[in-house]
């Protein structure tokens, strides 16, 4: 491709030759913009083909601001095209002369850039070395992070006395029994009413039935529900006596 | 929460033996152990063994006091009591009573520090099975707030022995002396002076030729055993102590678990309170860091002076924090954050505690009193009626402040004229009532309160003539005293024991009574004799402080109990 273009180049510059000598100097005019651009595009594609970029160089990232920066040789050897600041470009407009200096050009640019990847290499061992020591910081920051989490756990004083212990454990013991008595009058509370609804049910109607009056059945309904709220009360007190001894039990057990 | 000893000092060698033989005890059972506690056994176990040391051991509950019930089952109970009637009584009704058949093998009581014969009729004969599961646990001694001093917690043997006369309290004495030398590899010579000690060393004899107590640990052995009575020297408890742990002692009480019981918004006064004592009303402050052992025996005019030391140290630590360069140094830092944090934390507490002291110590009543202290002591007003005291008890002051002067009073001028102690006895009969009488007069049999009139002798405790003895020991300094001097420590005075006790170095002990060991001792030609020295009947949180000081031969500090003037005077109350 290189070969392609630099013969194409070529056939350009022998058109000089065939032009009057007195139109030489708006030929090298119109032409050298078109050469610069060349030589750049040259050495772009010298530098992908010859020395391809390591693609993952921590210093590459670092030093250059996109990927392609490599494809372009350095700012400061650069003319105001973008193309190789050429001395023969400025001095000599010999058309001879002019092929080979080109090809020497490229040559000692691809050369340079040779050296200059060898330096970015060095850097980039260097670089991985920093960047090895740092991830060891990294862990060893880890390790003073848990520490320090650590430390902070046990601003919190172990409870070591032997007196809190006890203390807590009977705090926790009368919190319990507190909340099983209130779950017993819970459970209890609802006792007298089941037993007063089953004493209505159970006496005024077959009382009524029997009697066949509604009246005498209804009387006889409220006097079974009084009955079943006095026998559902007494029930009440029989279970809170049995559950007071099961539970005083429990506690003395050994 | 056991406090942290040096290695080889004397709190923590007695740690080491009180642990050693509880732990004995429990890891012989094997499986889950419920401990039913006396309370005040309790407080006293811990401060040689935590709960978690006891849970390493499969400890998993712990009931108190006895009469509560036993909430988990666990493979072992053990009743840790002391040998009191009412204990014994309390431990029949509320456990062994209401123990089933099949359940009997569990149960085991263990008396502190051993069993009378009374207690174990008493269980036998309510609880016929229990005679094989009695044991005693003889744990005599523990740790004090200061690492040479050892305690045997027994504050009752002044008015046991003047008002009861049991010889009991010296038995106990000289079996825990005994447990002492025991640990050692050869009976020491023993030294005395007074009558306890007369008769504490002739007990050690006679229990020197029974069988021995068990020997658990190796400690370090000493040359001679120097026991001495607390009632030689009278007055200084009856002193106000200078020092900081005096100080504190004197004012909020140090607990046989070296801690100080504060109320949070008094301790707090003025100054953010923590986040985590917020909702306390009161609080515990253990002086077990690093920094109590440096400001415990500092007159309290020197203690904001090393207090200022500390917080110098801490800005340098900090200072060198912000330095820190990499990663390692960060890391060092942060491992010795914790110490730090807890070094700025206890240094900010005592800031605080000295800030406290010192605004009580200049409350008006407080100078007052300190005042007329001062006037006794320089013996202004001699075995007459002092002013002061007469206004205290007309403006119904706390009589125990009233008693501790004229306890003072009559030891410095050798006994109140008979006229002098009537018309205290009068006044204060007048305005406290006839209750407090019998207090007035167990303190004129405990000797603390005189007379110089024969008819008035009630004291069974020949008394010394302190007069005299001022004189010949220069007990009150010129000048004066400096930073160091031993005359610091109450300012200007130096205790009548500690000065009892350098005469009696000075001679090496050779004035004094002794008991040479039956046994065969190897001879070691030492410069230096190692001593154990035993106060029987108690000594100041001072006092400790000087004998650190001046007498760093001592191996072994150990005394009945620490003692201030007022639980001296409250302990002959009933």
């Amino acid at each position: 491709m290189i070969d392609s273009m630099l013969d194409g180049f070529k056939q350009i510059l022998s058109k000089r030759q065939e032009i009057p000598p007195d139109q030489h100097e708006a030929f090298d005019i119109r032409i050298e913009p078109i050469q610069r651009q060349t030589q750049a595009i040259i050495n772009a594609i010298m530098t992908l083909i010859d020395k391809p970029h390591p693609p993952t160089s921590p210093t590459a990232t670092k030093k250059n601001s996109n990927i392609f920066d490599d494809c372009f040789i350095p700012e400061d050897e650069r003319d105001e095209y973008g193309g190789i600041a050429s001395s023969a470009s400025k001095k000599n407009h010999g058309g001879g002369q002019y092929e080979q200096m080109l090809v020497e050009q490229t040559q000692t640019s691809a050369q340079k850039h040779v050296g200059d990847l060898q330096f970015k290499l060095e850097r980039a061992k260097e670089d991985a070395e920093v960047t090895k020591k740092l991830a060891q910081d990294i862990e060893d920051l880890n390790q003073v992070m848990e520490d320090l989490a650590a430390l902070v756990h046990s601003q919190h004083d172990i409870v070591d006395s032997i007196e809190e212990h006890v203390e807590l454990a009977a705090y926790k013991v009368e919190s319990g029994n507190r909340e099983l008595k209130k779950a017993l009058a819970n459970k209890n509370a609802q006792v007298p009413l089941a037993a007063a609804a089953v004493g209505a049910t159970a006496v005024g109607g077959p009382v009524g039935f029997v009697a066949g009056s509604a009246a005498l059945g209804i009387m006889a309904g409220v006097g079974g529900a009084i009955a079943g709220i006095f026998g559902g009360r007494l029930l009440k007190k029989q279970a809170q006596e049995a559950t007071k001894i099961s539970t005083n039990e429990e506690s003395n057990q050994s | 929460m056991p406090p942290t000893a040096p290695p080889k000092s004397c709190t923590a060698t007695i740690t080491r033996l009180d642990q050693a033989l509880l732990f004995k005890i429990l890891d012989a059972l094997e499986g889950t152990k419920t401990i039913v506690w006396d309370r005040f056994l309790m407080t006293e176990f811990n401060s040689t063994v935590s709960y978690q040391l006891l849970k390493e051991h499969n400890v998993v509950s712990h009931v108190c006091p006895v009469i509560n019930p036993i909430v988990k089952k666990t493979d072992h109970i053990l009743y840790i009591i002391p040998p009191y009637l009412h204990s014994t009584k309390e431990l029949i009704e509320s456990h062994l009573k209401k123990i089933p058949e099949i359940d009997r093998r569990k149960h085991r009581i263990y008396y502190v520090p051993e069993v009378s014969y009374v207690h174990r009729e008493e269980l036998i004969s309510a609880i016929p099975w229990i005679d094989k599961h009695i044991y005693n646990l003889p744990m005599r001694w523990f740790p004090t707030d200061h690492s040479q001093f050892i305690s045997m917690n027994l504050p009752t043997l002044p008015p046991v022995m003047l008002i009861y006369e049991d010889w009991n309290e010296l038995y106990k004495c000289a079996k825990a002396l005994r447990q002492l030398e025991t640990q050692m590899e050869y009976p020491p010579k023993i030294i005395y002076k007074g009558k306890w000690s007369t008769t504490v060393a002739q007990i050690l004899e006679q229990l020197r030729k029974t069988p021995s107590e068990e020997h658990v640990i190796e400690a370090p052995n000493v040359d001679e055993i120097i026991i001495i009575d607390r009632w030689l020297d009278l007055a200084t408890p009856l002193m106000m102590q200078q020092t900081f742990s005096g100080v504190a002692d004197e004012m909020y009480g140090i607990d046989i678990q070296s801690k100080i019981k504060f109320e949070t918004e008094n301790f707090y006064k003025g100054s953010k309170i923590p986040k985590s004592l917020q909702e306390k009303p009161q609080f515990d402050f253990y002086l077990n860091d690093e920094i109590y052992p440096e400001l415990c025996d500092s007159h309290m005019m020197d203690v904001s002076g090393k207090i200022q030391y500390f917080v110098r140290e801490c800005k340098e630590e900090e200072l060198k924090y912000k330095s820190v360069e990499s990663v390692a140094q960060i890391s060092e830092c942060v491992n010795s954050l914790p110490r730090v944090i807890k070094k700025r934390e206890a240094t900010t507490s005592y800031l605080q505690m000295t800030t406290l002291f010192m605004h009580d110590m200049s409350q008006a009543e407080r100078l007052d009193y300190r005042k007329c202290e001062e006037e006794i002591l320089e013996n202004k007003f001699e075995d007459k009626i002092i002013p002061y005291i007469e206004t205290c008890i007309l403006n119904a002051e706390p009589l125990l402040k009233i008693l501790r002067l004229i306890s003072l009073q009559s030891q410095i001028c050798n006994g109140l004229k008979l006229a002098t102690l009537q018309a205290y006895r009068k006044s204060i009969v007048q305005g406290y009532g006839i209750e407090v009488l019998s207090w007035f007069l167990r303190l004129e049999m405990a000797g603390l309160i005189r007379c110089s009139d024969k008819s008035e002798k009630m004291s069974t405790y020949l008394p010394v003539n302190f007069t005299d003895l001022k004189k010949r020991f220069k007990l009150f300094s010129t000048e004066p005293p400096q930073v160091g001097d031993i005359a610091r420590f109450y300012n200007g005075y130096v205790p009548l024991l500690i000065r009892i006790l350098e005469e009696g170095e000075q001679a090496d002990f050779m004035n004094w009574d002794f008991i040479e060991p039956s046994k065969n001792v190897p001879l070691k030609k030492k410069l230096q004799k190692d001593r154990l020295l035993f106060i029987v009947g108690g000594i100041t949180r001072a006092e400790m402080g000087i004998i650190k000081e001046r007498f760093p031969d001592m191996k072994y500090c150990c005394t009945t109990a620490t003692i201030t003037g007022n639980q001296l005077i409250e302990g002959l109350r009933e």
